[in-house]
């Protein structure tokens, strides 16, 4: 069961192939920003789970995780921008783009963050946060709609809601950085015999 | 320790951040534009927004298809549902000051006509039109209210546009409502707020060629 897990979770997005589902998701801000893409961020982080090191980004170009988590905090930052939640509804090459970008940050960052080291994992998470409750504030704060998709209450909503995940990523980023090193979690590039 | 992984590593790195950096330019119109509005209301005043052909059906029953034509005739298009209580209202009261100044300039044979466009097909009835018609005295020879002819076309013209309804959860909708500028042959020339309903006129004037 347990072993089965990680692919179930890796085929989610297969669902968004169902159109009642993927408009349910969609036609609400809040789910749309909190549930479905981090649930195709963790479709893709149990991917790379299910399929172990070769599912990392070679290490030649992804020393420390930067690359991946550079990948990550990119497509965390697009689709914080209110015209891409909107064309991604309107445009079906960006819709499915966002589907690949996080399924794909998902995929790289479960490797790239177990080969960054405490300081380098703690500067991206930190970012991350940093700029989801930017966000979050922006559309908690905004006297009109940012999206033409959605109302102004649940801008509000889903405002106060990225700044609560905010938190929490930011709560993972202390704890990571509180944690004892380890040798394998020291800033030294994964050696290349484990790729 | 081996700095060739580094090097390469902080190579990739740059060359993907350049990459984003230069996509997101494009998509916020150099980091200046960061809502859909913005964008579409930028596009029409480049000229790149096109408004499909679409017949719409009036109170009266007839089906009329505004654009293209060879009359020269310029429009200001708004979105509307019959049922709305707020917005759509104003508009009508705003097209009703446009339609008195059309009509003191032009009578009956102005070159720059209004039309609105009721999107909410189930309830923006042929009866229910007449209604939207006579609240706001409007004129059949100066001011097109009708809906779209068929779903499609509905689909078709507000996609097009990048007008976008959505339900208001009391059994309305809210929409980017605006005052649509569209020549003769169906380019969307500009895109106006309803209190800069004088500015659209002057820009629709100007178009014709009508001194303003």
């Amino acid at each position: 069961m347990r072993r089965r897990l990680p692919w179930a979770l890796a085929a989610l997005p297969l669902l968004l192939w169902v159109t009642p589902l993927r408009q349910l998701l969609e036609s609400r801000m809040l789910p749309h920003m909190l549930v479905e893409l981090p649930l195709l961020f963790i479709a893709g982080w149990a991917l790379a789970r299910a399929l172990g090191p070769r599912a990392r980004l070679p290490a030649a170009i992804d020393a420390h995780g930067l690359l991946g988590l550079t990948w990550v905090s990119a497509v965390s930052a697009l689709w914080m921008i209110p015209s891409m939640l909107d064309l991604s509804l309107l445009d079906a090459r960006l819709q499915w783009a966002k589907y690949l970008a996080w399924w794909l940050a998902g995929g790289v960052g479960r490797g790239s963050l177990s080969r960054a080291g405490p300081v380098v994992g703690v500067f991206f998470l930190g970012n991350i946060a940093w700029m989801l409750a930017t966000a979050g504030l922006l559309y908690q704060e905004a006297p009109q709609r940012l999206c033409v998709s959605y109302l102004l209450d649940e801008q509000i909503v889903t405002g106060q809601g990225l700044i609560v995940l905010a938190v929490l990523i930011g709560a993972l980023a202390v704890r990571r950085l509180m944690a004892p090193i380890s040798p394998a979690g020291a800033c030294h590039p994964a050696p290349t015999s484990a790729e | 320790m081996n700095r060739r992984p580094l090097a390469t590593t902080l190579l990739a790195t740059a060359l993907l951040s350049l990459a984003l950096v230069a996509l997101s330019a494009q998509l916020t119109d150099g980091f200046t534009r960061w809502t859909f509005e913005a964008l579409r209301r930028d596009a029409a005043d480049a000229g790149h927004l096109l408004a499909p052909a679409v017949p719409l059906r009036t109170a009266h029953g007839e089906t009329t298809t505004p654009w293209p034509n060879n009359a020269g005739t310029v429009y200001l298009v708004d979105f509307i549902y019959t049922r709305c209580p707020t917005i759509c209202q104003a508009l009508g009261s705003e097209y009703t000051r446009l339609q008195h100044q059309l009509r003191e300039r032009f009578g009956a044979h102005s070159p720059v006509r209004l039309v609105s466009v009721a999107f909410d097909r189930e309830h923006d009835t042929p009866i229910e039109l007449l209604h939207y018609a006579q609240r706001h005295r409007a004129d059949d020879a100066l001011w097109l209210i009708g809906t779209p002819a068929s779903a499609a076309a509905a689909d078709t013209l507000l996609q097009a546009l990048g007008v976008v309804a959505v339900p208001d959860g009391l059994g309305g909708f809210v929409h980017n409502g605006a005052i649509h500028l569209i020549d003769s042959q169906g380019t969307v020339r500009g895109i106006y707020d309803l209190d800069q309903w004088p500015q659209a006129l002057e820009r629709a004037l100007q178009l014709t060629g009508t001194p303003t």
